[in-house]
């Protein structure tokens, strides 16, 4: 037997409902503008019935659930997305930085201004005695060294800003393992008492993105709804606890490791990710770079130092003598790289003659021709071709990068648009939504009205 | 599908971003008039404008060194053409002077061989440029010295037939000078046929003048071959360098399909690009912020 009081029993959870209808609506709308929030909805089902004799007799409508929209596969495709696109943007960054200091093509860049030196002793050659040649190739010189010298100088800065990126890097992920962890603890707890903690897993999944860009990471969820998370090949966060990276920095070969819960811990290999982009550049594609400046400047350094020593420079002073046996540069590599002292206190110290005489140029002959000599990679290329294959590969380095880039930064915004699609507030919706909900609170408010009138009329009645 | 606001506005912004680079990349290029402004510019072409960049700079140098060459050997040879005219005013006076009977007529060929012979020091004394050019590679030093009593020429005893080089291209390394050993010394010393003329006008002896006549056809003979291969030589240079200047107008021609603008297209696609941004901000000013909001009460 019903009674009039399960009516109003009834209206009264639909209005709870409703209002609850609403309060998710409200929400939705309040976040739409949330990074990584995915809407919400309410989940209704209807109330267990009510065993009659003529039939089960409804007893209204009952919350669920509160959920969040979500496609956790789109996650895992955006992370994986996500560390490409971090390694190659990284990548590209630096060696566009990189580039910027190669400046080729231009007059300044190191080749040119390489050619420039010979071709000028190609000049001195047919009027070895003419000063006005002479110090132009001091100058040619002058801006050659100081180009080398600054390159190599900026190539060094870029590294060393490269090793506090990885150090920010390394002190993010370490903020993130750490929020994660945290997370797991309050969702687990929030988790226990039913439901799903819908707004901590937002915030999850938004740091799970964030570390996905920094470094490649493997994830799952437990039984108990924690994450654990592992990248290179070690766990980060299990349960409410995160291990934290640290960088060692080996002095001797100028290189970055990534070491894994402090130190004495173990050394992890990091490939990819913002983190493994930036160990790469410090570690290997600068290191190599500047390697090759330094092999391009020694050998230039002894040829021409070969050849200039065999000469013999203008007679000078009185009485009358040339000087011969001198290196036209010193140093050692790009970054020590400098015209001797001699040639720069004197252009007749510049050895253009073999046999003494003013008018021989054989030792300039044999200095400009060194440009075709071939010095490098076992005798295989001269100092142009050495040069030009440094900048060819560079140019090669950055296509591959920034193709890379491209297709990943495309891929992870098509998937970006999926997520967005499926979990994204549409305020139309949440309007309709409104709408909905509004007209059933009211019509149940009507309900309870006319329940109420019925008492009314029951009461008089007595 | 289900279109969201933050999806339209998400996409729309990745388009407007687009449409900005594209526009800054066409700015720069227009700008500089070159499509290929740094490595990355065009990482595949980068190596071809490099190594032709390299060939126009030493063909640069190549044109400069023969244009130097030349000059010096056009001066040289107007001297030899010079030298030449004296000796043959020289074998005048020889044939003249062979007939000659009065005293005063030999004083007066001796007076005039003397200056010759100066004349004909001074010019392989000449100077272009401050350099000796019948020196050899002693630019520096006159090549010959008449003695004070004018009994003889002395040569610079450091030498005056070394060779002056010029580099005309990759592995092209010629010698552009004649040297004093060469026009004055090889087979028949000029100086000293002067000399002794001068000094068989001065002893009248006719035999000797007409013994010495030969001598100055030989002498004259030297000087004008030294003369002839200076210009073959000199019309293989300019050859040479037409060639270069030709080649750099391909090379150019070539560098600049490479790496300059291609001006009308990079306009017409700076303004399709702007009609695009323009479409693109029109469209996210308008309908982003259409929603249901907008028509309930």
């Amino acid at each position: 037997m019903s009674t009039i009081f399960q009516s109003l029993d009834i209206a009264r959870r639909a209005l709870y409902a409703s209002r609850l209808g609403l309060d998710v609506a409200s929400h939705n709308i309040a976040n739409v503008n949330t990074p990584g929030y995915s809407r919400q909805r309410l989940s209704l089902k209807s109330a267990l019935p009510q065993q009659l004799i003529q039939g089960q007799l409804g007893m209204g409508v009952l919350v669920d659930n509160i959920s969040r929209v979500r496609n956790q596969l789109l996650d895992f495709q955006y992370r994986q997305a996500s560390h490409s696109f971090g390694r190659a943007e990284v990548e590209e960054n630096v060696l566009l930085q990189v580039e910027t200091v190669i400046q080729e093509p231009s007059e300044s860049s190191i080749g040119n201004l390489m050619n420039e030196f010979f071709a000028e002793f190609s000049s001195l050659a047919s009027e070895p005695e003419n000063t006005a040649i002479r110090n132009s190739i001091l100058q040619k010189a002058t801006s050659l060294v100081e180009s080398f010298r600054s390159k190599r100088g900026q190539l060094e800065e870029i590294q060393h800003s490269l090793r506090k990126d990885v150090d920010t890097v390394v002190a993010d992920i370490n903020n993130y393992a750490q929020q994660i962890a945290d997370l797991n603890q309050k969702i687990a707890d929030a988790e226990t008492s039913g439901g799903e903690a819908n707004d901590f897993r937002d915030q999850r999944d938004q740091l799970l993105d964030k570390l996905g860009e920094l470094i490649e990471i493997r994830y799952r969820e437990d039984e108990h709804g924690n994450v654990v998370v592992s990248a290179a090949g070690a766990t980060l966060v299990t349960n409410n606890t995160a291990r934290q990276l640290s960088v060692e920095t080996d002095n001797e070969k100028n290189r970055l490791r990534i070491l894994v819960n402090g130190p004495g811990g173990s050394r992890v290999k990091v490939e990819s990710g913002r983190l493994g982009a930036l160990l790469k550049m410090h570690n290997k594609a600068l290191h190599k770079l500047i390697d090759r400046l330094d092999k391009l400047a020694s050998t230039f350094i002894e040829s021409v130092n070969r050849q200039h020593r065999a000469g013999q420079g203008l007679a000078v002073g009185d009485p009358p003598t040339s000087r011969t046996g001198l290196d036209f540069f010193v140093g050692t590599d790009a970054a020590s790289i400098d015209v001797a002292p001699e040639i720069q206190e004197n252009v007749a110290n510049i050895a253009a003659s073999l046999d003494g005489s003013p008018g021989n140029g054989d030792v300039a002959l044999a200095i400009a021709n060194l440009r075709n000599a071939k010095l490098l990679e076992d005798r295989t290329q001269t100092l142009g071709d050495y040069y030009n294959n440094t900048i060819t590969k560079l140019g090669r380095h950055i296509e591959e990068a920034r193709t890379t880039r491209e297709h990943q930064e495309l891929l992870r915004e098509q998937i970006q648009n999926q997520r967005e699609a499926e979990s994204g507030v549409s305020l139309d919706e949440e309007m309709t939504q409104m709408i909905q909900f509004q007209r059933a609170l009211e019509a149940s408010a009507k309900v309870i009205k006319v329940v109420d009138e019925i008492l009314e009329t029951l009461v008089n009645l007595v | 599908m289900r279109v969201t606001q933050n999806y339209s506005i998400q996409r729309l912004l990745h388009q407007i971003n687009r449409s900005r680079e594209r526009i800054s990349t066409l700015q720069r290029d227009l700008a500089t008039g070159k499509q290929i402004n740094q490595i990355s510019d065009a990482p595949d072409k980068i190596e071809t404008v490099l190594r032709y960049r390299t060939m126009l700079k030493f063909n640069h140098r190549f044109e400069e060194n023969i244009e130097n060459a030349l000059d010096f050997m056009h001066f040289s040879s107007k001297t030899l053409d010079d030298a030449a005219n004296i000796l043959a005013t020289v074998k005048q006076l020889a044939v003249q002077g062979a007939d000659s009977t009065s005293e005063d007529e030999f004083d007066a060929f001796v007076k005039q061989l003397d200056e010759l012979l100066q004349e004909m020091v001074n010019l392989g004394n000449s100077k272009f440029k401050n350099r000796y050019i019948f020196g050899g590679t002693n630019v520096v030093t006159a090549p010959f010295t008449l003695a004070p009593d004018g009994s003889q020429v002395i040569e610079n005893p450091d030498g005056i037939d070394g060779r002056l080089q010029v580099e005309l291209g990759q592995g092209k390394i010629d010698r552009y000078n004649v040297t004093g050993e060469e026009a004055f010394k090889k087979n028949v010393d000029v100086f000293q046929t002067l000399v002794d003329l001068r000094d068989a006008f001065k002893n009248r002896d006719i035999a000797a003048i007409h013994g010495l006549i030969d001598q100055v056809d030989q002498a004259m003979d030297q000087v004008l071959q030294s003369n002839a291969s200076l210009g073959a030589k000199i019309n293989r240079y300019e050859l040479l360098l037409d060639q270069y200047r030709s080649e750099d107008v391909r090379l150019e021609a070539f560098l600049s399909s490479v790496e300059d603008t291609d001006m009308p297209r990079a306009i017409t696609d700076l303004n399709k690009e702007q009609t695009v941004l323009e479409t693109a901000l029109k469209v996210l000013a308008q309908t982003v912020n259409i929603s249901l909001v907008d028509f309930i009460r």
